[in-house]
């Protein structure tokens, strides 16, 4: 009886604990944290696996990267499927697709912009999320950082996020729908990190003989194109802003595609807008591929579709409320 | 008999069978579909046991299908094996993988493969390599949508999307993109690509 009674004590002062653990943090904290993931990410040596998992698909990939002075040298091998791979060179991006026999070298065109950071006038991130750490949890045999990312209204995902607490690697990422459900994930099973790492790990052993090579050649492809401010999107969930807006050619079709994106800071959207041609078929409606939700629908001459990693209201309010001011 | 078959896949995976009796087998690998399929799945399972990249394998393909036809003795049973498990393990299934990719690489006629052409788009050949087959997917398989050129013009936009969005994915930006090739990558009419392009365009065909 007594036991029982010290049992329930322990269960007790253990939950009030676990509770306890979950504390609210600002989206300063968090930007903070984010930005040392993302630094760490990029500066540090490491070799290791990731399982990725979206929709009902499950893929393994081995992922090693050296940092220098020289930048950023990636490689990314498939480990299910077909052996898919993927050599990054700072900004040049080498797919190895073995199904079409294929190597695709993109090169990105110097002196144009890094990739997108956050608008500066984006507001606080709080506004739209809520914030809070839930104490240590071990992933890939190191010690991390849990976060939770939830949103305050239905527009958005959530996240969870295991940072190493040592090196400040993201670990584990969990992308959650707004009923807290994972709908996408992935995770470090194993990871070592390096003082340095040998060069010759970062080459790809196909000897490209079998293959058939395809170079981007067209220097033009990167070129500005005039963009039309007329279009606007007039209904957006509280806080997504206008981070891009270009205009460029899809090599699907090589026809010139408007093209709008929009984000909280978090979320990613974007709206493409695209003159309807003969013989082609565009989405109507709703559609979804893992987390990622599609819209499109017609308006007048054009076709206007919004993706991104949001739920499916979010693209169809972007969508639909598209209009040309002139 | 599909047991004898599988124990002598098995034996050979394990660099165990004889010279002779491995020659023949390969015979066998090469005239039958069935036997082919029941290789490759062999080889996948070897593989991940393994825990090897997959991409050793295209290295040593040359070398090794040059061994075939000159020298088939070269699957004769490895006798330090057990003396080294692991690190022969390892080797043992390099051999494999290298002769699967043998194997593909005969299926596939290698005189009109070695269009090794940098710096030009050229048409990609009808692949017939059964390994190949094996991994293929339908294209737009997981869009909710019926036609696939609407799938893929949603692929195309998908991709570029991911050039101009910084999703909270930390070391592993590229992740989606692999994923996504195992989509893209399959139409064998022409020479198609997937290309990721921080600035714009993205799926090449």
């Amino acid at each position: 009886m007594r036991r029982g009674f010290l049992i329930t004590v322990l269960l007790f002062s253990l939950s009030i604990s676990l509770t306890a653990s979950a504390e609210q943090i600002d989206s300063d904290t968090v930007r903070e944290w984010l930005g040392r993931v993302t630094a760490a990410g990029k500066n540090l040596n490491y070799e290791g696996t990731f399982v990725y998992r979206h929709g009902n698909e499950m893929e393994a990939v081995k992922i090693i990267h050296k940092a220098d002075d020289k930048g950023e040298h990636e490689r990314m091998i498939s480990l299910t499927g077909s052996a898919r791979e993927i050599i990054r060179n700072n900004e040049v991006v080498t797919c190895i697709l073995p199904d079409s026999k294929s190597v695709v070298v993109d090169n990105k065109t110097p002196g144009t912009q890094q990739l997108p950071s956050f608008p500066s006038e984006l507001g606080q991130l709080d506004a739209y999320y809520d914030f809070s750490f839930e104490g240590y949890e071990r992933v890939a045999s190191r010690e991390a950082r849990r976060v939770v990312i939830k949103p305050q209204d239905r527009f958005r995902y959530g996240y969870r996020l295991w940072i190493d607490d040592a090196f400040e690697l993201l670990l584990r990422s969990e992308l959650l729908d707004p009923d807290g459900n994972a709908v996408e994930q992935i995770m470090f099973t194993d990871i070592k990190l390096y003082e340095s790492l040998d060069s010759d790990l970062l080459k790809s052993n196909l000897s490209g003989r079998e293959f058939t090579w395809v170079t981007d050649d067209e220097t033009n492809h990167d070129k500005p194109m005039p963009v039309d401010p007329h279009w606007q999107v007039t209904n957006k969930p509280k806080g997504f802003m206008l981070a891009h807006h270009n205009m460029h050619k899809l090599p699907e079709t090589n026809r010139p595609v408007e093209h709008l994106v929009y984000t909280d800071g978090l979320a990613w959207v974007s709206v493409y807008i695209e003159k309807i041609a003969k013989n082609s078929d565009s989405l109507q409606g709703a559609t979804s591929m893992g987390a990622v939700n599609a819209y499109g629908r017609v308006m007048g001459e054009y076709h206007v579709t919004a993706v991104g990693e949001v739920p499916a209201m979010t693209v169809e309010i972007l969508s639909s409320s598209v209009i040309h001011t002139k | 008999m599909t047991k004898q078959i599988d124990e002598k896949l098995s034996a050979f995976v394990d660099g165990e069978l004889e010279a002779v009796e491995a020659d023949r087998l390969i015979s066998d690998i090469l005239s039958n579909d069935e036997l082919r399929s029941r290789w490759a799945n062999y080889h996948s399972i070897s593989h991940s046991l393994n825990g090897q990249s997959v991409n050793s394998e295209v290295d040593l393909s040359s070398s090794i299908s040059a061994a075939l036809a000159n020298e088939p003795t070269v699957f004769a049973p490895q006798h330090k094996k057990r003396i080294f498990p692991a690190a022969l393990k390892q080797a043992a299934g390099m051999a494999i993988a290298a002769t699967v990719a043998a194997v593909a690489v005969l299926m596939v006629q290698p005189e009109e493969q070695n269009l090794f052409n940098p710096g030009a788009v050229a048409k990609a050949p009808t692949i017939s390599s059964p390994i190949a087959n094996q991994t293929v997917l339908p294209v737009g398989v997981n869009w909710s949508v019926a036609e696939p050129s609407v799938a893929s013009k949603l692929n195309a936009y998908l991709v570029n999307h991911n050039g101009y969005s910084t999703p909270v994915r930390g070391a592993m930006p590229f992740a989606q993109i692999v994923s996504y090739g195992t989509k893209h990558s399959v139409k064998t009419d022409d020479s198609v690509v997937l290309e990721y392009n921080p600035n714009g365009s993205s799926v090449r065909r």
